[in-house]
C-alpha cells in the first residue's frame, strides 16, 4: 500500500476521453459552421441589454453579419493633462512599489494596469494620435464575441479531466456548464465592455476588453475545472480506500 | 504613422518570440502533468530502503534556531538508521548564533555520540553555503545529506534517501517537501499548493523522464566523493542548490527524486517573507541561468531532452518575467493592430488558449499534485493560484535586473555583502521570532512521528498534532 501511496500513477480513461474528444469535435464543427448564427443571436441579446442601459448604439443585420455601431465624442487631451496623468501614473507605481503593507500581487496588477494605461495614452496621442471629433462610430463585430471559448473549454477538460477515472456523467456535466457559463459570460462582457466604450470613449475600452478578458476567462475555465476534478477526486479516493483495506 | 510603422513590428516580433518560449513551457508543463498522472513512476529502488544502508552524515547548519533545534535533533535521535560502527553521524554546524542554539547542540552532542557539535565563533554567519563547507571538512561518511534546522523528518526518511546510491550512476538525491502549515493562512495554502506540484507532479515527472531533477538544498544529498569533486558548496551563489545540480549533471551525474522520502516544512505565512524568500530564490536561480546556459546547451554529456529541460529549468524564474513583456507587447500589438496571421483560426485560438490559461499552465500540475494527494477541499482552491502568479511576477521581474545588475558588477555595495545581505532578509527562521504563534511552538512532541494517512497531506499530520494539543489541554484541566 505504501509503494502505491507514493509512486501510484492512474489509467487513462480511454472510453470517455473518445467520448470528450468526440464532444469538443462537434463543439468545434458547430462553432465554425454556426458561428455567424449564434454571433447573430448573441448580438441581439446584446441589444436588448444596451438598450435596458440606455446605451445609445446602432445594430445593422445583414443576411448572417451583424455589426454594432456605438457612438463616441472624442476630444484630444492636451499636452499638459497628458505629462500629468504619466507622472501621476508612474509616481503610483512607486509608490505601490515602495509601501510595504501592500501584498505583492496588488503590486503586480496595480503595476500592469498602470502601464497598460500609460501605453495606451501615449500610443492614442503621441505615436498616432486620433484628431478631434464630434462623433464617431466604432464597430464591433463578430471576432468580439468570444464563441471561441467555447473551444477552449474542451480544450482543457478533454485531456485533462476526461482521461481521469470516474463517472462520464461528472465530466460532461461539468463540461457543459462551463461552456454554459461562457456563453452567458461573453453576454455580459460584450454588453459590459460597450457600454464602457460609450460612456467612457477608446482607451479604457481597450483596457478593459484587453487587459480583463483573458484573467477572468482563466478564473471560470480553471474554477470549473477544479470543482469537475474534486468531484471526480470523490470516486478516486473511495478507489484508493477500497485498494487499502 | 511613421513611428507606429517602427513600432509594431518590434513589437509583434518579441511577441512572438516570447509566445514561442512559452509555448514550450506549456507543453512543459503539460507532458510532467500527463507523465505523472498516467505513465509507470520510477520509484528509485525504494525496494532496498532499510537494506542498503552506506555510512551517511547528516549535515544541518543552523543560525539562532532556539525554537526548533530540539525537534529535529530529537528526530534525528529517533531516526530510524543502523549506528553502528559510525555508520551514522549527524554534524551541527553552529553558525554564529547568539542565542541558546549552541548550548541546545552541545547538550545532545554530550548525550549522543553520533552527534558532534561545529560552532563557528566569530568566523559565523556567513550563510548556509559556507556553513555546508565547514560540516563538510569535518564529515567522514560515504553519503553527506543536508536538512535545514526547522525541517521535520519523518522516521524513515533517511533510509529511503540513500536506496538510491546503490546506482553507480547518481551522484546526488532529493526528497520530497510536504508543507505542514497548511491552514495557517491564504498565502500558506498557496505555497502549500505550489509545494505539491513542485514535487509530486514536476520533480517525479521529470525523474522518471531522465531529466533533471533538481537538489533542492534540503531533504537531499550528495555522495562526498562528488560533492569534493566538485568544490562543495558554491558561496557565491544564493541557489547554491541549483549551483550543485548542474555542476553534477554536466560532469554525467544523475540525481535521483525519492517521492516517498517526505519531510515537512513549515511555510512563509506573510507576503513579506514570502517576497524575501522568493526574490533570494529568483537572483540565485538567475546567476545560473547566466553561468551555465551555454554550457548546458553545449554538454556532450547531456542528452537532446535533458539539454532542452536544463535550459528551460534555468529559465523558470525568468519566466514571469517574459510573460509581463508578452503582455504589454500584446498591448502594443493590440494598439497597433494586429499582423495578419492572427486572424486566421488556428493562430487565434493558440493565442486565446495562451492568453487565457496558457499563462498559468501550471495549473495542471496543481491540480494533478492535489488529485494524487486526494485533498479534494484544496482542489477547490486551483484559481488562487493566480494570486501568486501575480506575486511571482513582481519579485521575480525584480530580481531578474537585480541579477543582470549582479553579473556586470553594477551594485555600489561589494557582491559578498549584497549577496549575504539577500540571503539574511530571504531566510525566513529569522521571522520567526516576531511571529509569536509560530507553529513550532505548539507541536506536540508525542505525535511528531505521526506520518500522514495520505501522501502528502501535512494538513492531516497538523490536525493531529492540533488535536493532541487540545486533548492534553482538555486533561489537564480536568
Amino acid at each position: 500500500m505504501e509503494e502505491t501511496r507514493y509512486s501510484r500513477s492512474l489509467r487513462v480513461h480511454r472510453l470517455h476521453f473518445l467520448v470528450g474528444l468526440a464532444i469538443s469535435l462537434g463543439v468545434t464543427l458547430l462553432v465554425a459552421s454556426n458561428g455567424f448564427s449564434f454571433w447573430i443571436w448573441q448580438a441581439d441579446m446584446i441589444d436588448q441589454l444596451l438598450s435596458l442601459a440606455g446605451v445609445s448604439h446602432k445594430l445593422f443585420t445583414l443576411g448572417s453579419l451583424a455589426t454594432f455601431e456605438v457612438p463616441i465624442h472624442h476630444t484630444p487631451i492636451s499636452s499638459t493633462t497628458i505629462v500629468a496623468l504619466v507622472i501621476i501614473l508612474v509616481s503610483s507605481i512607486l509608490i505601490v512599489a515602495m509601501f510595504r503593507p501592500i501584498a505583492p500581487p496588488i503590486k503586480a496588477i496595480w503595476s500592469i494596469v498602470a502601464i497598460a494605461a500609460i501605453l495606451t495614452l501615449l500610443w492614442q496621442t503621441v505615436v498616432y494620435p486620433i484628431s478631434s471629433y464630434t462623433i464617431h462610430w466604432v464597430t464591433i463585430d463578430w471576432s468580439c464575441s468570444g464563441v471561441i471559448n467555447m473551444c477552449l473549454v474542451s480544450l482543457i477538460y478533454v485531456p485533462f479531466l476526461f482521461t481521469i477515472k470516474g463517472p462520464l456523467w461528472i465530466k460532461v456535466s461539468w463540461l457543459f456548464v462551463a461552456m454554459g457559463f461562457s456563453i452567458v459570460w461573453n453576454l455580459l462582457r460584450l454588453s459590459f465592455v460597450t457600454a464602457t466604450l460609450y460612456y467612457f470613449g477608446g482607451s479604457v475600452f481597450l483596457l478593459f476588453h484587453y487587459m480583463v478578458g483573458a484573467f477572468v476567462e482563466f478564473v471560470y475555465i480553471v474554477a470549473f475545472y477544479s470543482v469537475g476534478l474534486a468531484h471526480l477526486s470523490k470516486y478516486e479516493v473511495s478507489g484508493v480506500m477500497r485498494l487499502g483495506t | 504613422m511613421g513611428l507606429e510603422s517602427q513600432i509594431a513590428p518590434l513589437a509583434n516580433l518579441i511577441m512572438f518570440i516570447i509566445l514561442v518560449i512559452m509555448c514550450l513551457y506549456i507543453v512543459r508543463h503539460f507532458r510532467f502533468f500527463w507523465n505523472r498522472m498516467f505513465e509507470d513512476q520510477r520509484t528509485c529502488h525504494q525496494e532496498l530502503a532499510g537494506d542498503y544502508t552506506p555510512s551517511v552524515s547528516i549535515l544541518v547548519p543552523m543560525h539562532n534556531e532556539e525554537r526548533v533545534a530540539t525537534n529535529i535533533l530529537d528526530r534525528f535521535v529517533q531516526m530510524d538508521y543502523p549506528r553502528d560502527g559510525g555508520k551514522y553521524e549527524v554534524i551541527v554546524i553552529d553558525d554564529g548564533s547568539t542565542d541558546t542554539t549552541p548550548l541546545i547542540v552541545d547538550q545532545y552532542a554530550s548525550k549522543f555520540g553520533f552527534i558532534k557539535a561545529v560552532h563557528r565563533v566569530g568566523n559565523g554567519g556567513n550563510g548556509k553555503p559556507e556553513a555546508l563547507n565547514v560540516g563538510l571538512s569535518v564529515a567522514s561518511n560515504e553519503i553527506i545529506l543536508t536538512f535545514d534546522a526547522d525541517y521535520m523528518p519523518p522516521c524513515d526518511c533517511v533510509k529511503r534517501l540513500v536506496a538510491p546510491f546503490c546506482d553507480v550512476e547518481v551522484g546526488g538525491v532529493m526528497g520530497r517537501v510536504v508543507v505542514v502549515n497548511s491552514p495557517e493562512s491564504f498565502l500558506s495554502r498557496i505555497v502549500d499548493m505550489e509545494r505539491a506540484a513542485g514535487y509530486q507532479v514536476n520533480q517525479q515527472a521529470r525523474f522518471n523522464l531522465n531529466l533533471i531533477p533538481q537538489f533542492g538544498g534540503t531533504v537531499g544529498g550528495f555522495r562526498r566523493s562528488v560533492l569534493k569533486a566538485v568544490g562543495g558548496w558554491d558561496e557565491t551563489k544564493l541557489a547554491e542548490d541549483t549551483d550543485l545540480t548542474y555542476k553534477l549533471y554536466l560532469r554525467g551525474w544523475k540525481i535521483a527524486y525519492v517521492n516517498a522520502a517526505e519531510c515537512y516544512e513549515e511555510a512563509v505565512t506573510s507576503w513579506d517573507m514570502r517576497k524575501n524568500q522568493l526574490r533570494r530564490w529568483a537572483i540565485g536561480h538567475d546567476q545560473c541561468f547566466f553561468e551555465y546556459f551555454f554550457e548546458t546547451l553545449k554538454s556532450p554529456l547531456l542528452t537532446f531532452w535533458q539539454k532542452v529541460d536544463g535550459l528551460l529549468l534555468l529559465g523558470v524564474y525568468v519566466v514571469p518575467l517574459l510573460i509581463l513583456i508578452g503582455w504589454l507587447t500584446g498591448i502594443l500589438t493590440y494598439l497597433a493592430g494586429a499582423p495578419s496571421w492572427i486572424s486566421l483560426f488556428p493562430a487565434m485560438l493558440f493565442i486565446f488558449s495562451y492568453s487565457s490559461f496558457g499563462n498559468f499552465a501550471v495549473f495542471t500540475e496543481v491540480g494533478g499534485s492535489l488529485f494524487l494527494d486526494q485533498r479534494r477541499r484544496s482542489i477547490w482552491l486551483l484559481p488562487l493560484i493566480l494570486i501568486g502568479f501575480f506575486a511571482n511576477v513582481w519579485v521575480c521581474s525584480k530580481a531578474f535586473l537585480e541579477a543582470v545588475f549582479l553579473r556586470l558588477q553594477l551594485f555600489d555595495e561589494e557582491t559578498p555583502t549584497f549577496l549575504n545581505r539577500v540571503q539574511e532578509e530571504g531566510l525566513t527562521r529569522y521571522n520567526r521570532d516576531k511571529a509569536p504563534n509560530n507553529f513550532h511552538g505548539r507541536i506536540n512532541n508525542a505525535h511528531r512521528w505521526d506520518k500522514t494517512d495520505r501522501s502528502g497531506n501535512g494538513l492531516l499530520y497538523y490536525n493531529h498534532a492540533k488535536n493532541a494539543e487540545i486533548r492534553r489541554n482538555h486533561s489537564k484541566r480536568s
